[in-house]
């Protein structure tokens, strides 16, 4: 039954029908910083800049020493802490690699690096050795660092299976949505698994039998940008959504607590809330283009959000981290290379400064030279995973291939004959219906 | 609406008849496509949750029989229902349920709509096809939306479309990672049929439900006595258009079982066909 032919319609991103349409183009002359991440116990920050990872001593305010041969090859799509001397990253390029830091925190060596074959767009860290990561398709794939016979990788310039052979017979696929995953996350008992995806849905999955879906926390009218588990309210998770809206769960009831419209703030806003402080109760939010950050104090005993504080910061956040107790570090998006790559805000007094040794150790840092346009052009829609909200077949297409619709195969027709007349259910006649069974 | 010669006429044939009596739905004028691209952004009516969803003007009879603070629950799903074969022999084995058809294409949906409603008027003082309606969905996508957890107690999947190619294996109806969304809506015991006339996707159906840690294939005389497996079988148009052809068809039903520990070791597999 080879017969049937696709469409063929479909406009690939090289060929020469493809325009790329997003609506604000931006020219960047500087690429920002992305990922920021601390360790538990405050001593070192790390931070992507493009391919590249950077970890600082926040005590003695030196970069770590790295291999740059070690370094990914395409844009890192997370960096995480499993312990306080232990780094993971994945990125683009497909690879995993483990990082681990010297006593005197002087320089980062690379442990193990191994290649996945899955576009890594999100990921999160079990509390057993394992890391979950989101491919660009929807799946959730589930990894060992430490033991690699749990790693059903496969060589693919040794294997010659297709692509499609390899994602049906996966066995480290755990769960998957049929649309983009825009984010993942552990609840803090590592009981459950919460995963969103660009169709407005949050699936709360059972961990380690993610088959078992709990619960879907459903709300949102547009797709969801980013979760948060706040540690010290375990029963809590606060999304944000392209709908213009702030969300407090009940993640286990799939309930709703709160919803904070922020539309006022900007038109069509995109939330995304960025940081929650689980010793002062202060939850962080960016907008999509909209140059502030946006506190909200969540309340001990009613747990409901209230707006706190509204602090312009001059350039669009990407990334929030707490440096140390009482200073927010913020990456921006840079347009000039004179924009600054980071700020921070004083938490004692609430003052946005540019000052600070940190900030100052940061921003003075050597801006790379890209020799390829294209990657400015994409690369604030891949830092930000903009694409992973977008449609995946466009509509576009349907658009154009509208008029082709009542064009017809004849083998997919169903003939008049097959549709029977509705009878009276007392007049119809009693089939007879023959069952052979055959084991 | 374009209409072609041959389509005018039938309209006109049509209207020559009294107007007080309601027209049976006619099969849409053009032709319609076999396959719809589930991961298109198609437009649909639906809300955040189910619990939103307004029932009454799909079941309009059924709603106004309702107690105060009762809501309809559709109890039993046909995805895919295609010119609804099924959905409509399903109201008379399954008189006390609320059964629900699933399409993705609009066209075929208007149809079916007519069709219920011609056979609802038709049926006036018998009461009858109250508890059928369809809406037009996309089935991957949104179950969760209409659904609530452990809601449906029968799931059907008829002559899904194979997507033969390899590339396309992902927008098949079953794969394991959508098993789980199925799972989740189907309360424990209920039970998920399935049926093709193309092997290859029976194997391949079969084979992901076998290896579901939340499914179990049913006994055989169980499967046998089932009133709803001649339907599956015979009652849908597609099924008639293999038999037309004298096609072979294949299928099985399973049980949502509530966790793995249920599942039973050893079983021996079964395929019911019809030759």
């Amino acid at each position: 039954m080879g017969g049937r032919k696709g469409r063929g319609g479909k406009a690939k991103k090289n060929s020469p029908g493809y325009k790329d349409t997003s609506p604000n183009q931006i020219t960047l002359k500087k690429i920002p910083l992305n990922l920021l991440a601390t360790n538990n116990n405050g001593s070192l920050l790390a931070f992507a800049m493009n391919n590249l990872l950077y970890v600082l001593a926040l005590e003695s305010k030196q970069f770590l020493t790295i291999d740059a041969t070690q370094q990914h090859q395409l844009i890192l799509s997370s960096i995480e802490f499993q312990k306080d001397n232990t780094l993971i990253t994945t990125s683009h390029d497909r690879h995993i690699k483990i990082w681990e830091i010297n006593n005197e925190l002087t320089s980062i060596k690379l442990v193990k690096s191994f290649n996945t074959n899955k576009k890594i767009i999100y990921t999160a860290l079990s509390d057993k050795d394992e890391i979950l990561v989101a491919d660009k398709c929807g799946d959730v794939l589930q990894y060992s660092l430490v033991d690699d016979s749990k790693n059903h990788i496969v060589d693919l310039t040794v294997n010659k299976q297709s692509k499609q052979d390899l994602r049906e017979q996966d066995k480290n696929l755990i769960l998957g949505h049929y649309s983009s995953i825009t984010d993942i996350r552990f609840s803090r008992d590592f009981k459950y698994l919460l995963t969103s995806d660009r169709d407005e849905k949050i699936r709360v999955s059972n961990y380690p039998n993610a088959y078992d879906i709990e619960v879907f926390c459903l709300a949102s009218e547009k797709y969801v940008t980013k979760l948060l588990m706040p540690l010290n309210k375990p029963s809590l998770m606060i999304s944000g959504s392209g709908d213009g809206h702030l969300y407090l769960w009940n993640w286990l009831e799939g309930k709703v607590l709160q919803k904070l419209d922020l539309n006022s703030l900007s038109k069509d806003a995109t939330v995304i809330p960025q940081h929650y402080n689980s010793n002062t109760n202060l939850l962080a939010v960016s907008i999509e283009n909209f140059n502030i950050i946006q506190f909200y104090q969540l309340s001990e005993n009613q747990l409901t959000l209230s707006q706190s504080l509204t602090l312009p910061v001059g350039s669009q956040p990407i990334s929030i981290d707490l440096v140390g107790k009482d200073q927010y570090l913020v990456s921006l998006v840079t347009m000039e290379t004179t924009d600054p790559f980071v700020l921070s805000i004083n938490t004692t007094n609430w003052q946005v400064e540019t000052d600070s040794a940190i900030v100052q150790l940061i921003n003075n840092l050597s801006i790379p030279t890209f020799t390829d346009s294209t990657i400015f052009k994409t690369y604030l829609h891949t830092i930000e995973k903009k694409q992973y909200r977008k449609y995946i077949s466009g509509t576009d297409e349907r658009k154009q291939r509208k008029d082709g619709d009542d064009k017809m195969v004849e083998d997919d027709l169903i003939e008049d004959d097959d549709i029977e007349e509705d009878l009276d259910p007392e007049n119809r006649p009693s089939k007879q219906i023959k069952l052979d069974t055959n084991i | 609406m374009s209409e072609t010669t041959t389509t005018t006429n039938t309209i006109d044939n049509k209207s020559s008849k009294p107007a007080a009596t309601k027209k049976r739905a006619i099969k849409p004028y053009h032709k319609i496509k076999a396959h719809a691209n589930p991961a298109a952004d198609y437009e649909f009516d639906y809300k955040a949750k189910p619990s939103e969803y307004d029932w009454s003007k799909k079941y309009p009879e059924l709603s106004s029989e309702l107690k105060e603070g009762e809501r309809i629950k559709v109890q039993v799903a046909d995805v895919g229902c295609g010119y609804g074969g099924l959905t409509v022999s399903l109201s008379q084995t399954l008189p006390d349920k609320v059964i629900l058809g699933m399409e993705i294409r609009a066209k075929v949906v208007e149809y079916v709509e007519g069709r219920i409603e011609k056979l609802r008027e038709d049926n006036k003082e018998k009461k009858l096809y109250r508890n059928i309606s369809v809406i037009k969905t996309n089935s991957m996508k949104l179950m969760p939306n209409f659904f609530e957890k452990g809601q449906l107690e029968k799931i059907f999947f008829l002559f899904p479309d194979p997507h033969f190619k390899k590339a396309n294996h992902k927008r098949r109806i079953i794969s394991p990672t959508l098993l789980a969304e199925y799972a989740y809506i189907m309360s424990i015991g209920g039970l998920a049929y399935f049926i093709s006339d193309v092997q290859e996707l029976y194997e391949w159906m079969f084979a992901h439900f076998k290896s579901h840690p939340l499914f179990q294939q049913i006994d055989k005389d169980l499967a046998l006595s089932d009133p709803c497996v001649p339907l599956i079988v015979n009652s849908s148009e597609e099924a008639r258009k293999v038999n037309r052809i004298e096609g072979k068809k294949w299928y099985a039903v399973f049980k949502r079982i509530s966790n793995p520990s249920e599942k039973i070791e050893n079983f021996e597999n079964y395929t019911l066909t019809n030759f």
